[in-house]
């Protein structure tokens, strides 16, 4: 099969990278996108290895040492109880990252096989997932959560995920939808049928591919949303005391009454929160900036 | 293949277009037939009727496609799916957005084959996509397999398209506008590529164009199109020689003749009547410089004039036989 003939005409035309490749390195020059990355990065390291990193035990309480200022030994100072901050940050990246990140896989599972179905199929199965997309766009979700939460006798970190996960699917289903709609209309999608392929193999080979982008970009801000729902939750009381999100311990600070008084309590967590939110959404708005085909060609 | 009474229609919210209506047409082995007609006359809608690709609003309402002795508007859906890719196959107008962005060139032509002909085998099924490559003049074909579509050219993703077409060496091809969007150099060898194929495996192909020239060249038939009807249908050497239909021969004289000194083209009066609201009588009556106080009265019926020479048009009658 050796034939180097290629003549000019066709050197020309050849572009010889791929699609992500190009991606990629569109992304790469994105410099608030790179940012979000990095921090992502960081935090997900953090999360990870919290075990190595962590100088003190963020469980270990020490009631001699409540409310110690920042200095070199507790570089972000101790809390009520006498705990690391520093610590307890580094751990709550771990639990901020376990409950985001399993509230979007269950979110997107559920958003995007609705998303899919409806979109693809339309009719009766389409009205249908639509007005469940709209009535839990509808019903603020913060008084389905009170409700739910309050129903359970054991609030654990899995519950609470459970529940986000199951209230955040309706953007996935929308977004998804909305680009089946138009994507079932390409005429790849009309050649494939045309080649024999089924329902099925014409979702997973021809739509849910190209919504790779998009899905991506729908968690990333999912994640950020995550992040902070769980804060919130955590602040009026429905969140898993057990354990140290960053949720918790801003909701810890304030029960104690530390203020503005002993401001380090609050302020390293809700920077910590503030600062990953941000990234993700910048990490998202660099992904969609990288991903949008209409100025790569 | 015999198409007998085909309509379809799509039932819009300002009222059902009946893009295709009452549509009979024979096809053997080995034959090219052209369907040539203005923009919106129904001849994609033909073609994808055939493929059942008609989606809602869209319905055949009517007909029988006789494919091999089996009728395809009654087949189930697992039936088709067998039929399409393999046995019949389509070439869109497209070839710049009918490939899957997000696979490679070898997957797709691969997918096709694997689903019909059921080749599990990597290595085999590897060899069949280069060979099949090879033969649609892809260079280098080996390395190409692994590149994706926006890494062709136009004339070459039109060339993988029609590879993918003949991958299961349907016994029915149909070439919807296959070079309407190519230049004129790649339109030949699209074309000759076309033919040999039909040489090759004696398959039947439909050619649906606007490009008269292209038809008088490579079709055995010619079916002419006009507001979803076939209006006249003869071999191809009739068709041009000894039109019937006042359409038929207003297009042919539209066309530029290199030995005429005309300083202005010849044009039909008129555009294509809305498919909503049929003109009462013949279809082609306001436009027609031949029309007769009938015309505007009653269709006239789709008949055999001269042997193998079909029109629909009150200035002829039906030959006995």
């Amino acid at each position: 099969m050796e034939n180097k003939k290629g003549n000019a005409h066709e050197k020309i035309i050849e572009k010889r990278v791929s699609y992500y490749y190009t991606v990629l390195k569109r992304f790469l020059k994105h410099g608030p996108g790179m940012f979000g990355l990095i921090v992502i990065m960081i935090t997900l390291l953090l999360a990870i290895f919290a075990d190595d990193i962590a100088p003190f035990d963020p469980y270990e309480l020490n009631p001699r040492n409540r409310f110690q200022a920042p200095d070199r030994v507790h570089l972000m100072g101790t809390d009520n109880l006498g705990c690391d901050i520093l610590s307890r940050i580094i751990y709550g990246a771990r639990y901020s990252m376990i409950i985001s990140i399993s509230v979007v896989i269950i979110s997107m599972t559920i958003g995007v096989t609705l998303g899919l179905i409806s979109g693809y199929y339309g009719g009766f199965v389409d009205e249908i997932v639509t007005r469940a997309t709209d009535a839990f766009m509808a019903v603020p979700s913060f008084f389905i959560y009170i409700t739910a939460l309050s129903m359970w006798d054991v609030r654990g970190i899995w519950t609470i995920t459970l529940i986000m996960g199951i209230m955040m699917w309706p953007t996935f289903a929308k977004v998804v939808r909305s680009e089946v709609l138009s994507l079932k209309q390409r005429p790849y999608v009309e050649a494939g049928k045309s080649m024999g392929a089924s329902d099925v193999r014409l979702i997973m080979r021809y739509i849910l591919p190209n919504l790779f982008g998009s899905i991506t970009i729908i968690s990333s801000f999912r994640m950020a949303a995550a992040i902070l729902t769980e804060t919130g939750l955590n602040f009026i009381g429905l969140g898993d005391p057990t354990i140290c999100s960053w949720g918790s311990m801003i909701t810890r600070a304030h029960r104690s009454g530390a203020q503005l008084t002993f401001w380090w309590a609050t302020l390293f967590p809700g920077l910590a929160i503030t600062i990953v939110t941000w990234a993700f959404n910048l990490f998202g708005d660099g992904l969609r900036d990288a991903l949008d085909i209409k100025t790569v060609t | 293949m015999r198409i007998k009474n085909l309509s379809t229609s799509y039932f819009t919210d300002d009222g059902i277009v009946k893009a295709v209506y009452d549509v009979s047409l024979d096809l053997s082995a080995g034959q090219t037939i052209g369907i040539v007609g203005e923009s919106g006359c129904g001849k994609s809608t033909l073609g994808k009727s055939i493929m059942r690709l008609i989606r809602p609003p869209g319905k055949i309402t009517n007909g029988e496609i006789i494919f091999n002795h089996q009728d395809i508007l009654k087949m189930d859906e697992k039936k088709i799916r067998e039929i399409r890719g393999g046995d019949i196959a389509m070439i869109f107008q497209d070839p710049m957005s009918s490939l899957n962005p997000v696979f490679t060139i070898g997957s797709q032509i691969g997918e096709t084959i694997k689903l019909h002909q059921k080749i599990k085998n990597k290595h085999e099924l590897e060899e069949k996509v280069v060979a099949i490559l090879e033969k649609v003049g892809i260079s280098d074909a080996l390395r190409r397999l692994s590149e994706y579509p926006h890494q062709f050219s136009g004339g070459m993703r039109q060339r993988v398209m029609i590879a993918m077409a003949l991958s299961c060496n349907p016994k029915f091809l149909i070439a919807d506008e296959p070079t309407t969007s190519l230049d004129v150099t790649i339109q030949a060898q699209i074309l000759d590529l076309i033919g040999n194929l039909k040489k090759e495996f004696n398959s039947a192909i439909m050619l649906i164009t606007h490009n008269i020239a292209v038809v008088a060249e490579f079709c055995d038939y010619v079916a002419v199109m006009y507001a979803g009807k076939i209006i006249e249908y003869s071999n191809t050497h009739n068709i041009f020689k000894n039109p019937k239909h006042p359409y038929t021969r207003a297009i042919l004289g539209s066309l530029p003749r290199i030995d005429s000194t005309l300083e202005e083209l010849t044009t039909i009066p008129g555009i294509v009547p809305s498919l909503i609201n049929l003109p009462a009588g013949c279809v082609f009556n306001p436009r027609c410089s031949e029309k007769i106080t009938i015309c505007s009265e009653i269709n006239p019926k789709y008949v055999e004039i001269e042997p193998e020479h079909y029109t629909s048009c009150h200035l002829y009658k039906e030959i006995k036989e």
